[in-house]
């Protein structure tokens, strides 16, 4: 196991805030999981801590409910020593956006080292990056990107499976309005996985022939000899929008159960972001069942956000003073003196 | 008594007459005297103030089809006032005020005479309302078109919105041409744009952001043709955006019905692309487009299917931009980027200056009636003159508006206006001294 000493340099993907998986470089990504891999081991010991930046502080601030990525954020930050705040706010209840900035700027002023933020519009964390004075992570905004998820969803297959280069994945369901999805489309492209999406067309964005990606509306069809199947939660609320009909219907198509299961790979594992919809867009049988890695995600998605952290956070230790001045953020270990009251 | 002027050594841009020729203007009495070639044998009029402008443009003035006011985000900073002198520092000449859903009314008498008197006495630039088609853009009842008429309205409109019910459309169509008020719409499917602030594709597909197909537009462009030829309304597309949209207005022209398109100065700039990590500084209503559909219409302008080019001015404070993307306000100012943004396609080698001119003054003004946009002998002298060839850098904190919201900081332009001129009173300046000959 790694001492607690500071991080040697080559483990610095060049990230000073982690938006969206898109910008990345596989190089960028392949040093990600390869440190989360580190942690993996780290938290399965009896002692979980690796103080590397104790002292620091991290905010958790949360436009959306979530119980699972802010936990695993939280228990992310502290097994690196950081002192964490989690900060949920009810978005119907706020003026849209402008009080996210408000919001921001006023934690901004209690000096935190990092700020993972979950908002409801796409794009809010591209606006509130280059507006906070210290690193940001995106625990996912609006249908844009959720990128720690797709980060752990490839460390958890290719731990599996060893590779991800040449393994065929299906990411299966509401891939219109999931974050999840585009940030794992372009995770997984980039490190070399053949990708095929299944769903209802209605559930399908706009041009997604362009991401490179097979397309297929039958699942029988598009799971033949996959290696991997990602099923992406059905909000219930989208049957308004007229983009499904019934519950019943959609799991008949498009549900994951035995028989549809059938035509993968023999070894095919399935995963889920979660929350599940049992019996909506998976039966229990294969949630639970030997193939599913869901709980492995789950334990995964605290290192790989180690790692995150780590990674800007010895990202901004390291830059040569001044350097990022001019985007208003502050040299390393100049918290104090710097005095740039943004509020 | 007003000094005569006269501007020798000018290259004389009329597109009413087709003239681009260097000769001299002549104003006298704040009206046009002579303009062109001819004009240089004409003499001076005596005791007349003189310039010699060294090969620079004369064009007449700018008429905006199309700038908000009141609007709903707006600063209260921002008053007919300063969007006059926004407008001024822009080489407008006149002002087409369209009111938007949320912002000051205009679909009563009092507000439209209230608009007009303020347009004509506060501002250095005359502005035209345009009333609303609906009381309270609710698109159920139908504003009194001959009373606001009366009262000063020059058209009829909805703000950024049309009207959803088609038989209440109709007979405002029927009414208006009654009244012979020209009515402008926008032309975006309510409920295939419902929330939209991107164009359908890839681009707003890996962004989430909410989107509308480009369908939305042809869809209802293509029911007001319907209802225009049914009514024989003066109709009048106030923004055009799309490929499939300019089709349609080329039919309907073909086809002989009383119909006009304008598109704005920020749909001719900017493609989706233009919005990088979500600005919303490149916020817009309707949405930026594919690089295909801005190709296609800088064509149309050039072929005449698009008659106008508007600022699509639009005031929003930094607060309401200051948002996510999607929530953000849409809109850019416009007024003062508005020459100089088109002057691109001209030195881009897309369209000539003389047409270029024509669709930013002479048609907007024939469309709506107004005085300006000619250079004939008689008219008023509203003119502007520029240095085509002057390059400068655009900035946001120098400009007249109370609003800074615009698309344009920071980017270089070639050619920029030296003076404008409303009945033959200078309303800007920019070293015109410089040029002036004792």
């Amino acid at each position: 196991m790694k001492k607690s000493s500071p991080p040697s340099l080559p483990f610095c993907p060049d990230l000073s805030s982690l938006t969206a998986i898109r910008p990345l470089s596989p190089a960028q990504i392949t040093a990600l999981l390869d440190r989360a891999e580190n942690y993996i081991a780290l938290s399965r010991q009896k002692n979980k801590k690796q103080p590397l930046f104790s002292g620091r502080t991290q905010i958790n601030l949360f436009f959306e409910n979530s119980t699972r990525t802010r936990s695993s954020f939280e228990i992310a930050g502290q097994r690196l020593g950081l002192d964490n705040v989690s900060i949920d706010i009810d978005h119907s209840s706020v003026g849209k956006g402008e009080t996210l900035l408000d919001t921001a700027l006023t934690l901004n002023a209690m000096q935190p080292d990092i700020v993972v933020l979950r908002h409801n519009c796409s794009g809010a964390a591209d606006f509130l990056a280059p507006r906070l004075d210290c690193a940001l992570i995106n625990a996912g905004d609006g249908t844009h990107e959720h990128p720690t998820q797709a980060l752990l969803d490839a460390l958890t297959i290719r731990r599996a499976k060893g590779r991800l280069a040449g393994l065929n994945i299906a990411i299966c369901g509401d891939i219109l309005h999931s974050r999840v999805a585009r940030s794992n489309l372009f995770c997984l492209g980039l490190l070399g996985a053949r990708l095929r999406l299944i769903a209802p067309s209605t559930l399908l964005p706009a041009g997604i022939e362009q991401s490179g990606a097979e397309i297929f509306h039958s699942m029988a069809e598009g799971l033949q000899n996959v290696d991997v199947i990602i099923v992406l939660r059905l909000q219930k609320e989208r049957m308004t929008g007229a983009f499904f009909s019934s519950e019943r219907e959609y799991f008949h198509f498009f549900g994951l159960d035995a028989a549809k299961l059938a035509p993968a790979a023999p070894d095919c594992l399935v995963l889920h972001p979660g929350p599940m919809n049992r019996g909506v867009e998976i039966a229990s049988a294969i949630a639970d069942g030997p193939r599913s890695l869901i709980r492995t995600q789950v334990e995964n998605g605290v290192a790989v956000r180690m790692a995150v952290i780590e990674a800007l956070l010895t990202m901004r230790d390291y830059q040569p003073a001044g350097a990022k001045a001019a985007r208003g953020n502050r040299p390393a270990g100049q918290k104090a003196a710097g005095g740039k009251s943004r509020v | 008594m007003v000094k005569p002027l006269i501007f020798t050594n000018a290259r004389i841009i009329d597109p009413s007459r087709q003239c681009d020729e260097y000769g001299s203007l002549i104003v006298i009495e704040g009206k046009i005297a002579a303009a062109g070639a001819q004009a240089h044998n004409q003499g001076r009029p005596e005791g007349a103030k003189h310039y010699d402008l060294g090969g620079r443009v004369v064009i007449p003035g700018l008429v905006d089809g199309r700038a908000f006011i009141g609007t709903a985000d707006s600063l209260p900073g921002e008053t007919v006032k300063t969007t006059g002198a926004a407008a001024a520092a822009g080489g407008v000449a006149a002002l087409v005020a369209v009111a938007e859903k949320g912002g000051a009314p205009a679909d009563t008498v009092t507000a439209i005479r209230a608009l007009c008197a303020a347009g004509q006495n506060g501002s250095l630039v005359p502005i035209y309302p345009v009333a609303a088609l609906t009381k309270g853009m609710e698109g159920c009842e139908l504003t009194e078109f001959g009373l606001l008429r009366a009262a000063g309205a020059i058209a009829l409109a909805e703000g950024h919105e049309t009207l959803r019910n088609s038989a209440i459309l109709r007979r405002a169509f029927q009414y208006a041409r009654d009244y012979d008020l020209p009515v402008m719409l926008e032309t975006q499917e309510a409920d295939l744009s419902a929330g939209a602030v991107m164009t359908e594709g890839w681009q707003a597909s890996f962004m989430g952001l909410p989107a509308a197909p480009r369908a939305a537009e042809a869809i209802a462009l293509q029911r007001d043709m319907e209802l225009a030829r049914l009514t024989g309304v003066r109709y009048h597309a106030a923004h055009i955006s799309t490929a499939p949209a300019v089709e349609i207005i080329r039919q309907a022209k073909a086809e002989g019905l009383a119909v006009s398109a304008a598109t704005s100065i920020n749909s001719l700039s900017f493609n989706e692309t233009a919005i990088g990590a979500y600005d919303s500084a490149w916020r817009f209503f309707p949405p930026l487009r594919a690089e295909e559909d801005r190709q296609a219409l800088i064509a149309a302008i050039a072929d005449g299917v698009i008659d106008a080019v508007t600022s699509c001015h639009e005031p929003r404070s930094a607060d309401a931009k200051a948002r996510p993307f999607a929530a953000a306000a849409a809109g850019a100012v416009g007024l003062e980027s508005l020459l100089p943004a088109a002057l691109r396609l001209y030195h881009s080698g897309h369209i000539s200056l003389l047409r270029l001119i024509e669709v930013l003054s002479t048609r907007p003004a024939q469309i709506f009636g107004l005085p300006g946009g000619t250079l004939q002998p008689g008219a008023a002298a509203d003119f502007a003159i520029l240095d085509l060839e002057e390059t400068w850098l655009f900035a946001k904190d120098k400009l007249a508006s109370a609003c800074n919201n615009t698309a344009f900081d920071k980017m270089p332009f070639q050619g920029r206006l030296i003076a404008g001129f409303i009945n033959g009173k200078a309303v800007y300046e920019r070293n015109l001294s410089n040029l002036s000959v004792l």
